[in-house]
């Protein structure tokens, strides 16, 4: 018997040769020229298409700044102090570890730190973000623009309108103080990020777009301006301003996207806001939520809608105002009958949502 | 049905539930795992906070996998899920160099722990796909698994994200389970 159950053992030992798609990696790729180690006191720029997805490692940097302006798998920033970090689009995990007094902004899939200090993150994350041990941290929305960044969020498989950046988890949470905050809204990312390391990139004071020194950024049209940035700015979880609200639905069409731009865009400076979604919505659901206006169920089964919530004076009217100017029989608006019923089902959406998250 | 009978397949209902313990660091890849086992979508998975548990049917078995979050301040947490373990799945990222460490150690302590002993590992070499990856033999040696006594054990190289591997992984449970209950009839 004995033997019989080793020789079993003996032969799981040795898995069969099955060839798997990383057996036959391509050897071109050196990893060597994904990982920035060390840097100190440099401007490092990875222009789009560098890294084109592959995954990306930083450490052991100081008081450099890091543009990485592409799509990547996933990034690990270890051991860095006083550094800047810009990141285009991740598609799976950000977790950056044991890192001070940095600035960072970063799209990505899943956010996580671990034993971070003083980091101030502008964040566009799709599922909640998790801090571990640390603190004086500081969030806030991300702002970002250069030529290519919507196509590299798309093969990230991110969407702009899906961004959790001010629902932090904490798993460590102190009693006395709490462990991050919201930065300032009034903060200006444009002096934040600006890429400054050459003099001569200055001189064209006023524009954030980088002057033409800095090899590789300047066609890339970089931009901190939030009315540039791929991912609308959203106020999250600040204080809302006013008393009444309004759920703004913009249906799956082939050009729902822009439409969803020309809607932020034209009610702009008149009211807030809040969250955006991007969501499929099934059919039971969809009854729920349109509960009031069934015309509209059929409607939310070609696609993913677009949720956007906003709050302000008479922000019910200023949505229908606008839903009457832009719709037309190829796109389709939807928007609440009143504050109240925006409340319900505007609780309603980010409930299933977050069923959708759930495993 | 006679109560000896119901009493007879109640019995054997049991014997054919396995329940199946993911451990790992955070960010490991154990929920992608688990929901590759089910084979459900893997994107948008958001960090668990909590656990996450899953009843996965195999080749006649009813497997519940229970996922429990691998954050350093959880980790204490994983003993109140070891009773009555059938396997074990430990999951490295295999990218991750500066924590090879620590998460041996972790493991380290799990097999140390009596209501696991004897309990068959199952390690997953997850994230072969990315470029950084250490292959599963670099890890194996790493984790000093050839020293493991008392304990059937396998590493098996996989990518949860591109669903690679993960059913190999499984067959391998399968196939050990299967085996060990026929040693103990036999017995």
């Amino acid at each position: 018997m004995g033997c019989c159950r080793s020789k079993m053992k003996a032969k799981d030992k040795i898995p069969e040769k099955k060839q798997y798609s990383w057996d036959k990696r391509n050897n071109e790729i050196d990893p060597k020229n994904f990982i920035i180690d060390g840097a100190v006191d440099e401007t490092i720029i990875r222009k789009p298409g560098t890294i084109n997805g592959q995954q990306f490692v930083v450490q052991n940097c100081k008081n450099s700044k890091i543009y990485l302006l592409d799509h990547v798998a996933t990034i690990t920033v270890d051991d860095c102090t006083g550094c800047l970090f810009v990141i285009g689009a991740v598609k799976s995990s950000i977790f950056l570890r044991d890192c001070q007094d940095c600035k960072c902004i970063v799209a990505c899939q899943q956010f996580r730190t671990r034993d971070c200090q003083k980091v101030d993150v502008f964040l566009s994350c799709t599922t909640q973000p998790i801090m571990e041990s640390s603190a004086r941290m500081r969030f806030g929305c991300y702002q970002l623009a250069y030529q290519g960044l919507l196509e590299q969020f798309q093969q990230a498989m991110l969407s702009v309108y899906n961004n959790n950046w001010s629902n932090i988890h904490d798993f460590t949470p102190t009693p006395q103080s709490k462990n991050w905050k919201m930065i300032h809204e009034d903060v200006s990312l444009s002096e934040l990020f600006q890429v400054n390391s050459n003099p001569q990139s200055e001189q064209g004071n006023g524009d954030n777009t980088v002057g033409s020194t800095l090899d590789g950024v300047s066609e890339s049209k970089l931009s901190f301006k939030n009315e540039d940035s791929v991912v609308p700015l959203t106020r999250g979880a600040r204080e809302k301003r006013y008393d009444d609200s309004c759920l703004v639905v913009v249906f799956h069409s082939a050009n729902s996207f822009k439409a969803s731009k020309d809607f932020l865009e034209a009610v702009k400076d008149k009211v807030d806001l809040i969250q955006t979604k991007e969501v499929t919505l099934s059919p039971d659901e969809a009854s729920r939520i349109f509960a009031d206006s069934p015309s509209m169920w059929k409607s939310t089964q070609r696609g993913p809608v677009i949720g956007l919530e906003f709050n302000g004076d008479d922000c019910v009217k200023v949505c229908h105002d606008v839903i009457a100017k832009l719709s037309s029989e190829d796109q389709q608006y939807y928007a609440s009958k009143s504050s109240a019923a925006a409340k319900r089902v505007i609780d309603q959406l980010y409930n299933f949502c977050e069923m959708q998250m759930i495993v | 049905m006679g109560l000896l009978d119901l009493l007879r397949k109640l019995k054997s209902d049991q014997n054919k539930e396995l329940r199946i313990l993911l451990l790992g660091l955070d960010n490991a890849g154990k929920t992608t795992i688990l929901k590759s086992l089910a084979s459900e979508e893997v994107t948008n998975i958001t960090p668990t906070q909590g656990f996450n548990v899953k009843s996965v049917n195999s080749s006649g078995f009813k497997l519940n996998v229970w996922d429990i979050g691998g954050q350093r301040r959880i980790r204490p947490y994983w003993r109140n899920y070891f009773e009555n373990s059938d396997v074990l799945i430990y999951v490295i990222d295999s990218t991750d160099r500066k924590r090879m460490e620590e998460t041996g150690l972790e493991l380290e302590e799990l097999l140390a722990d009596e209501k696991l002993s004897g309990v068959p590992l199952l390690v997953f070499a997850n994230k072969q796909d990315l470029l950084q990856a250490a292959p599963a033999s670099e890890i194996a040696e790493g984790l000093n698994l050839q020293t493991l006594r008392g304990r059937t054990w396998q590493i098996q190289a996989c990518s949860a994200l591109k669903g690679e591997g993960v059913q190999d992984g499984l067959e391998w449970v399968m196939k050990t389970v299967a085996s060990k209950s026929k040693s103990k009839k036999k017995k």
